[in-house]
């Protein structure tokens, strides 16, 4: 179902996909119940059959829009942040990278990631990530490696003043992020209407969001990243 | 007053948007089926060159529709309308000299036929893929013995173009200039870009020109299935 389908077009409009979500919720609630247990308002809904016919015909263009919507929003959050970077003086020292795709994924988008620009190629280091996975896109510090493989090289004294700056900006701890956050729940409608009604103010807002991370934690992030090399080059010489 | 949070806010809208279900629902319905109608009657999703999955095709089907549309003796039916067209269109369009990357050449406009009689009444010929002993194969030709008129055309879709192909066409065309003495080398691409040839050629692009071409002819084909497929293939260009 491509996205000139005039049925996917006609739903993928902000009203009619708000609508179509809802009817989705109903159905697969009144499939897993008995009939005569809701609310009046569903009932009168589907105590017609003929509703249940086009009902389940509707939310069939569910998922290929939703898919169109992520990779569309995907495309121009990258390309949002691509543009913030290279008109701020991080340019030099940061680059924006899709996120690695693995052969399994068969999901349309799955991130991005602002990198320093290392001098050591292999040393660890902390960056900026977006990550999608099946249910949530998050966003937030990341390490370069499990922390737990080397935790001499990742629990410094800046590794704690950072992890205690996002634990109060609301971020949670993970073996391999600093602090991570939810940026949208794919299972919430907020991501949906708001990509289907105005992507370019969604991509704004979200890009902003991200953008703020660096700018806010810049020096700290540089500090931490030259620590972490020192500390790695000191371990392997 | 007591301040309402936003879960109160959010709360509220679910319960509103359930509770209206019926009537939004009924909404939704309606426009789905009169979407549903339309599209049974004009299927603006077909499009037998995808369908067939040949709109890629740069030889087997861009050249071949297009020669085909070009030639007075097609099986279209309409006889001179597009061949016309396409002359009148090149006219108009190239009669400035066009740029010639940085070579020194003497670009000239297009050597539109000095016709003293209607063009109904010389001799044409449209050719594709006409395999030369020196000078490799070319897409689409068009030329007319008694006005002296050759155009040979470069149809680059999807591939890269071949190195030194512009350049031997040309030199092939030279070899014709005692028969044919108007000549014109056009490069069609989908977005008109340049050719590395440094020969004297014209830039055309299917997004343009042949959007130009069948935008003017649609509404003067007289048969309805050359029309509708007309139509396909300019949604087709459009994508290219």
């Amino acid at each position: 179902m491509n996205h000139q389908n005039p049925l996917h077009q006609f739903l993928s409009r902000a009203d009619h996909l708000a609508i179509a979500l809802d009817v989705q919720r109903a159905l697969t609630t009144w499939d897993n119940e008995q009939a005569g247990k809701f609310s009046s308002p569903v009932n009168e809904v589907f105590s017609n059959p003929e509703n249940i016919i086009i009902a389940r015909a509707i939310i069939q263009h569910i998922k290929p829009i939703k898919n169109r919507l992520l990779l569309e929003f995907g495309a121009a959050l990258h390309q949002r942040l691509a543009h913030l970077l290279a008109n701020s003086p991080y340019q030099d020292s940061w680059h924006l990278r899709r996120e690695y795709m693995t052969k399994k994924w068969t999901q349309p988008y799955a991130g991005s990631a602002l990198f320093p620009k290392l001098k050591q190629a292999e040393s660890p280091y902390l960056y900026i990530l977006i990550q999608r996975n099946p249910n949530k896109i998050n966003f937030g510090i990341s390490r370069s490696e499990d922390r737990r493989q080397r935790p001499v090289i990742w629990d410094s004294s800046l590794t704690k003043e950072l992890e205690t700056y996002l634990i109060g900006q609301g971020f949670t701890r993970h073996t391999w992020w600093l602090g991570i956050k939810q940026l949208y729940d794919m299972n919430e409608d907020e991501l949906w209407l708001a990509a289907a009604s105005n992507l370019h103010s969604l991509v704004v807002k979200s890009a902003d969001k991200v953008w703020h991370l660096l700018v806010e934690n810049y020096e700290l992030l540089t500090k931490m990243n030259e620590a972490l090399a020192q500390t790695y080059l000191k371990q392997t010489v | 007053m007591s301040e309402i949070n936003i879960n109160q806010v959010a709360n509220f809208i679910k319960m509103y948007r359930a509770a209206f279900l019926p009537k939004r629902f009924e909404q939704l319905k309606q426009g789905y089926q009169e979407v549903q109608r339309l599209s049974r009657l004009e299927a603006p999703e077909f499009n037998i060159f995808r369908v067939l999955q040949v709109d890629r095709r740069e030889v087997k089907t861009h050249s071949a529709f297009l020669a085909e549309l070009l030639n007075q003796h097609g099986s279209h039916g309409q006889q001179f309308l597009f061949l016309k067209a396409f002359l009148s269109h090149c006219q108009n369009r190239f009669t400035v000299p066009i740029a010639v990357n940085n070579c020194k050449q003497h670009p000239q406009p297009f050597p539109y036929p000095q016709l003293k009689d209607p063009m109904e009444t010389h001799e044409w010929e449209v050719k594709t893929e006409m395999r030369t002993a020196k000078h490799g194969q070319m897409d689409i030709i068009i030329r007319s013995p008694d006005l002296k008129f050759l155009c040979v055309i470069e149809n680059k879709t999807d591939a890269p173009e071949g190195e030194g192909q512009l350049q031997s066409y040309w030199n092939w065309m030279q070899g014709q200039r005692s028969k044919y003495d108007s000549q014109a080398l056009i490069f069609l691409t989908p977005n008109g870009r340049e050719s590395t040839a440094c020969v004297p050629y014209f830039k055309f692009s299917y997004h343009h020109d042949i959007r130009a071409l069948l935008e003017t002819t649609l509404p003067r084909i007289e048969a309805v299935p050359i029309r509708t497929v007309v139509q396909q293939y300019l949604q087709l260009v459009l994508t290219l």
